[in-house]
């Protein structure tokens, strides 16, 4: 009886299942982050100066969260752009937040800070979407 | 009338039980393997930011709200590595889920077609 059981266990976890990998996916999680990193960069300026910018990549990273959130199977990846584009927390949308409020640049240091999380979250995304089989 | 193809369950079962093992070995081993290697690079990684970041607190070269918008990003990232991480484990588990079904259908196949 007991070898029934190994394998009904393991019939019994597969309910847990994922969305497939997906190459769309993958390229709007590569984009967000290269136009993130050349954005982040120019920080040090007042955001009045990349408006434009600013729109774009928040219209961009939010159409990456509406695709996530499309796909069956994909709670995980939602989540993940769900954090990444809020702006009351603390990596791409409350950076994008913070600029304007505070109408004004920010120094290297912390820009340096912000990239490394703001990066780090996105290659977060993009490693959860290269792992999917 | 003829018999329809009868399977010994049981030996079956026997004659897979060495190759279910040694996926579970496979599969998992590795698994845990990348997984601790993984949050150990995390957590070492994370701790050379704030030490980092403590400094330039200290030097003035960012401010306290600076500082704990940085720390709050940190706790972020975290929380999409750990996602990452529950993910990977699904995959595993999809993983083992198709080669045990894999391994059930050809050997039940060998069985009825010898």
């Amino acid at each position: 009886m007991r070898k029934y059981v190994g394998i009904f266990f393991l019939f019994l976890v597969s309910c847990a299942s994922i969305a497939p990998q997906d190459p769309v996916a993958i390229k709007n999680a590569t984009d967000v982050r290269v136009e993130a990193e050349m954005l982040i960069d120019k920080a040090t300026e007042p955001p009045e100066k990349h408006s434009q910018a600013i729109s774009f990549l928040r219209l961009r990273a939010k159409q990456a969260y509406e695709y996530a959130k499309a796909r069956n199977d994909n709670a995980l990846s939602t989540r993940q752009w769900a954090i990444m584009i809020d702006e009351k927390r603390f990596l791409l949308g409350g950076f994008l937040f913070m600029w304007e409020n505070k109408k004004q640049g920010f120094n290297r240091a912390f820009l340096d800070g912000v990239k490394k999380n703001v990066l780090g979250g996105l290659d977060e995304i993009i490693k959860l979407e290269k792992a999917k089989l | 009338m003829t018999n329809p193809v009868l399977i010994d369950v049981d030996a079956l079962v026997d004659s897979m039980k060495e190759q279910l093992r040694e996926i579970a070995r496979k599969e998992l081993g590795g698994y845990i393997g990348r997984l601790l290697a993984d949050v150990n690079a995390f957590i070492v990684d994370a701790i050379s930011d704030i030490r980092i970041w403590a400094i330039q607190l200290v030097a003035g070269q960012i401010d306290h709200m600076e500082f704990s918008f940085l720390i709050g990003g940190l706790s972020d990232r975290m929380t999409l590595h750990a996602i990452s991480q529950t993910g990977a484990a699904i995959v595993t588990i999809q993983r083992i889920r198709n080669a045990v079904i894999d391994l059930i259908i050809s050997s039940v196949i060998k069985v009825v077609l010898p």
